[in-house]
């Protein structure tokens, strides 16, 4: 069984891996999922830090969640070009870089020194460096952009797929109405702020959710796997400390994982997310 | 309202405006940063082997570096009063 596909580097200084979505791998095996299943209640357990308790723990239970999970993924080699070395800890492994990127992003969330500049551009400063590790995470493992799920076919389910997100936007602030800064000020200011929203909310999101997490967890866990890339979607919303907005994302990240899963592209959901987020959080309140 | 930012991210980057708890944050970034690029370069400088997996330290790696780049530009635009 072919298990990894090593493809030649032209330049032997900067070898690259080929870990495509494609190639048969084995499944994990029951110590792997017990394992994973601590990894990714210790992710949900950060979420739930986020919301309880002071910036400094939170800062040193991410920056630590970050080593662990970098470590046991070095120590695995799952990248060795050594075909013996090749198991069925293969599929599971590769999420481990993926769910680093988790506790990064609280990191980052909480440590920059966003207060001083307008709310509206913190998504700029937090989001272009996750954007950026996200590229390098879909690099490291070899990702084409068909394997992350965009597609670039729009059929009537994926119009459908992105069309829902306008009922989901009114739905959400119809339950909440959120104060926010991101619907006031000039028209520029706005756009900016939608921009932000749709870019790092949406788009950046989903390529870490539906994209890199859910099919990396899928084949290795089943739907198993789908299920806890959703749990921790959810708990990244645990912060906004309100049960009915913590139940609707529930929800919506099930409805979009299963929409993911059925269409095996995430360009409905992307587009769906942005409609969501930005008539959620700048459209709605203006009408 | 969104994974980037919740309600209670919103609250820690208000305390974060506070100076210890702001210093203890960027430490924490900083010894990660520090640690990340320790690590990758002892193990690009051991085993060839281990070159393909230690890439995988750059994938938080380069965004705590960007981070780092955005705090050093707003610390010398605050220092030189440039805004």
């Amino acid at each position: 069984m072919t298990i990894r596909s090593a493809v030649p580097s032209v330049d032997n200084d900067t070898p690259r891996s080929d870990v495509r979505l494609d190639i048969a791998r084995e499944p994990a095996t029951r110590a792997e999922l017990l394992i994973f299943t601590v990894y990714f209640l210790c992710i949900v357990a950060i979420e739930v830090l986020t919301a309880v308790a002071r910036p400094e723990i939170i800062g040193i239970s991410s920056a630590t969640a970050v080593i662990v999970l970098l470590t046991h993924f070095i120590v695995i080699d799952p990248l060795s070009e050594s075909e013996d070395k090749a198991s069925s800890r293969d599929m599971a492994s590769l999420l481990l870089p993926a769910l680093a990127l988790l506790p990064l992003m609280r990191l980052l969330s909480i440590a920059l020194p966003t207060r001083d500049i307008p709310e509206r551009y913190w998504f700029f400063v937090v989001g272009i460096p996750m954007l950026v590790g996200a590229y390098g995470l879909a690099r490291l493992l070899g990702l084409s952009l068909r394997d992350v799920g965009v597609v670039p076919v729009l059929n009537r389910t994926q119009l459908l797929i992105a069309a829902s997100g306008a009922p989901l936007a009114v739905i959400a602030y119809l339950m909440i109405q959120p104060e926010t800064s991101y619907s006031s000020g000039r028209w520029w200011e706005i756009v900016i702020a939608a921009f932000g929203l749709a870019l790092f909310s949406g788009v950046l999101e989903e390529l870490i959710f539906r994209g890199v997490l859910q099919p990396i967890a899928e084949r290795a866990f089943g739907p198993l796997g789908i299920a806890s890339s959703t749990v921790v979607f959810t708990a990244t919303y645990l912060g906004e400390k309100s049960p009915l907005l913590l139940a609707f994302m529930m929800l919506v990240g099930c409805y979009f994982a299963l929409a993911t899963y059925r269409t095996r592209s995430i360009v409905g959901v992307v587009a769906a997310h942005v409609i969501f987020v930005v008539g959620f959080l700048v459209v709605m309140p203006n009408v | 309202m969104t994974s980037l930012f919740s309600e209670s991210s919103r609250s820690a980057i208000g305390e974060n405006a506070l100076s210890v708890i702001g210093t203890q944050l960027g430490a924490t970034v900083v010894l990660l940063t520090i640690g990340l690029l320790t690590g990758r370069e002892l193990l690009r400088a051991g085993n060839r082997r281990l070159d393909r997996s230690a890439r995988a330290i750059d994938v938080a790696l380069v965004p705590l570096l960007l981070a780092s780049g955005y705090v050093i530009v707003v610390r010398m635009i605050d220092i030189l009063g440039i805004v």
